[in-house]
């Protein structure tokens, strides 16, 4: 019975290998690697930051085991009470989230834990923890800084994702999740991994709202930030923007846009 | 056109020049020997392994003395942009493979190899038989331990391309990890014959340890770090010479020289996990096991190799953290089990573990025999007689031992596995000659069985006693 059990769960990921394409097989570096997704949601009056951990197959089973009470290689429903916050709480001090220089305190909302297979049926990890940290900013221009320095010294995708709701972001950063919150990591061989471990960008409170923030205006709450929708345009035309002053940035935003659209418009 | 013929034509009319065409042309000799003289004065200093200082003392080597040089990932990310633009540039596929392999040696991460297989065979989809690739692909294949498949194929393409010293290279390595001994020596010595460098003396130097002349490995192999350091090779490649200078001195139980190596090692080359491990093992030697716990430790974050996570066993076990120890025990069982690959590279480390920590002896023993089916080297022979000493079969254990110390090798742990296999045997005379060898080679050469040698010697010693007491 147990043998042709795991003969079927075999076959299903060999299966599954076959239909998803080779980025669904196993992980981007192997089966030691500890991959990262830090998605940053910035809101008016706070930040949300979906953490992912996708542990795989061996430091996977390294947690397994340390969780597994009664020993029979299986952490059951029982064992992993609390592990998932517990574990989120030893990430929470390696992540450090500044606001013009001064440090954040994050606090955890939720937290959930998955045991995805990997290779050959065995388990692999994946922690997906809430952070939010409030915001109350008394200029309309703030320096935000994000560093992730969990298993700091371990091989793995590190990728961290910002996205705004009602407010301005200029910086340099991805918006978008290119592994999909590392549910599929890109062909290995012409794609390095990410190796994303800080960012920094401006957060404008500007009193006249960006326009896209009517729309998808969310009151701050527990729901999970996914991270793959850009909410707002100019983030992506900007690179690297230096601050200070509000006018000089909005300035240089109009500038781009008009090179670009007189561009399109006559090549 | 024309305008070309002219400009061809102006210096011979001999009115542009301020010399005469004589003195011109002994000036022109003059520069020719000159450039001459200067490249081979550069390549016999270069390859002159007289006038390259040996390494004698790594404890002053800095790292500004050497050069920095961009990792393989930088590398690796720029072919990757060429072969978006171009998929069937072969040259860069190749440049990412040879990238990937370098990658793999310095990070430990077996899976770069796939990777660098990946690359070259693509490449040599699109230019068959490319020598460069094809040689890249050998060093792949010894890399994962295919030593046959990459025997076959070095020796094929050097037919073709007798000038490659490289696969030469790869051709003598894969003899030695054979046990075809003579073969590699032949290899090697037309090595030498041919080009000088610092990989070919820590070849030699490895091969004088394996013959038992640790002293002469020890002059070469401070001979292959000072020309490395001449060359100035990439930190990570300095780094891997002073821990092999390293290790030759600790298994001559040198702990303290081989400390120095391996603190040399990290500070050019910090986090090298290799070199955290080993400075562990020499502090364990030293008794500062705490520290060698933290070393440990720090290691098996960078990359849980099942060796780092026994020896962190061992050293868990030591200082009475049972649990822990159990920990790291069960996480190397379980990557022996993952997948073709880790069993193919871990295979020796699996089967040793096994036997050494009285866990699956039957694998141990099907693990050991079945590699030395297609590697018939000493160190296969060991594992065998090893795991064949933990099963009892003492009988078999020594004659697989004998083949293990046939070259004459001075490694503590061969001798002390003899040893064990004469306490079996009822042998005390040989066994107590042959712990007693081992223990006066290193005395540290194991946390755990370096303490079972001198007990089962004081073991003997009193029966010795209590039998002459008797009589």
């Amino acid at each position: 019975m147990k043998t042709t059990t795991r003969a079927i769960v075999i076959i299903l990921v060999l299966l599954a290998m076959h239909v998803v394409a080779p980025s669904a097989a196993a992980h981007p570096l192997g089966n030691f690697t500890i991959n990262h997704h830090a998605g940053l949601d910035v809101r008016r009056d706070a930040i949300v930051i979906t953490y992912v951990l996708d542990m795989a197959e061996i430091p996977a089973f390294q947690q397994i085991s340390s969780l597994d009470a009664n020993r029979d290689g299986v952490a059951e429903s029982d064992e992993r009470v609390g592990y998932d916050s517990a574990k989120c709480e030893t990430i929470l001090p390696k992540l450090d989230l500044r606001f013009d220089g001064n440090p954040v305190r994050l606090s955890l909302l939720w937290s959930t834990i998955e045991f995805p297979p990997g290779v050959g049926g065995l388990s692999t990890l994946r922690l997906t923890c809430s952070f939010r940290a409030p915001l109350s900013s008394q200029s309309e221009i703030a320096r935000v800084e994000f560093k992730n320095d969990a298993y700091a010294e371990r091989i793995g995708w590190r990728e961290i994702v910002v996205t705004g709701e009602g407010v301005w972001l200029l910086g340099d950063f991805a918006s978008t999740s290119i592994s999909e919150l590392l549910r599929t990591y890109p062909d290995n061989l012409l794609t390095s991994p990410l190796d994303q471990r800080e960012v920094t960008f401006d957060l404008v409170l500007s009193s006249a709202e960006p326009t896209q923030s009517a729309q998808t205006a969310n009151p701050d709450n527990a729901l999970p930030s996914g991270g793959l929708e850009t909410s707002i345009v100019p983030i992506e035309v900007v690179r690297s923007a230096i601050p200070p002053a509000l006018v000089s940035s909005l300035l240089v935003l109009i500038t781009l846009g008009g090179l670009y659209y007189s561009r399109r418009r006559n090549p | 056109m024309q305008g070309r013929l002219k400009f061809h034509a102006e210096p011979r009319s001999g009115q542009a020049s301020p010399f005469p065409s004589g003195f011109r042309v002994a000036l022109l000799l003059l520069t020719g020997v000159a450039i001459l003289t200067a490249s081979h004065l550069i390549a016999y200093i270069r390859s002159g392994s007289e006038s390259s200082v040996p390494l004698t003392d790594p404890s002053r080597l800095q790292p500004s003395d050497l050069a920095d040089f961009p990792s393989a990932s930088v590398g690796i990310r720029f072919f990757q942009e060429r072969l978006k633009q171009n998929p069937e540039d072969f040259l860069s596929l190749t440049l990412l493979g040879q990238l990937y392999l370098q990658q793999a040696r310095t990070t430990g991460d077996i899976a770069s190899y796939g990777r660098a297989e990946a690359a070259l065979l693509r490449a040599l989809e699109i230019v068959p038989r490319y020598p460069a690739g094809e040689a890249a692909l050998a060093s792949v294949r010894y890399a994962t331990h295919d030593f046959i498949g990459a025997l076959y194929l070095a020796q094929a393409v050097y037919q073709v391309n007798p000038r490659r010293t490289d696969l030469l290279a790869t051709i003598g390595d894969a003899q030695l990890s054979l046990g075809q001994y003579e073969r590699a020596a032949a290899s090697y010595q037309e090595l030498v014959a041919r080009a000088s460098s610092p990989s070919l003396l820590a070849r030699l130097a490895h091969q004088a340890e394996l013959n038992g002349k640790p002293d002469e490995a020890l002059k070469l192999m401070r001979r292959a770090a000072g020309e490395a350091l001449f060359n100035n090779v990439a930190r990570e490649e300095m780094a891997w010479y002073l821990i092999r200078l390293g290790d030759l001195h600790f298994n001559a139980g040198q702990i303290d020289s081989a400390e120095e190596d391996y603190q040399a090692a990290l500070r050019i080359y910090p986090d090298y996990y290799l070199g955290l491990a080993d400075l562990g093992k020499a502090r364990a030697a030293q008794g500062r096991v705490e520290n060698a716990i933290q070393l440990y430790e720090q290691a098996v974050a960078i990359i849980p190799q099942p060796d780092f996570l026994a020896a962190l066993g061992d050293l868990y076990a030591i200082m009475g953290r049972p649990e822990e120890a159990e920990r790291q025990y069960e996480t190397v069982e379980f990557i022996g089990t993952l997948d073709a690959l880790n069993q193919v590279i871990y295979n020796r480390q699996m089967a040793m573990f096994y036997a050494n920590h009285d866990r699956n002896l039957d694998e141990a023993l099907e693990l050991a025999a079945r590699e030395l089916e297609v590697r018939k080297d000493i160190y296969g022979y060991d594992a065998l007689a090893w795991a064949l000493y933990q099963n009892g079969r003492y009988q078999e254990a020594e004659e697989a031992m004998l083949q293990a110390l046939s070259l004459g090798t001075r490694d503590a742990m061969l001798y002390y596995h003899a040893g064990m296999i004469y306490v079996g045997l009822g042998d005390s005379l040989r066994a107590q000659a042959m712990l007693n060898e081992a223990l006066s080679i290193n005395s540290h050469f194991d946390l755990l069985q370096s303490r079972v040698a001198r007990e089962t010697l004081d073991g003997i010693g009193a029966t010795a006693a209590l039998g002459s007491a008797n009589d």
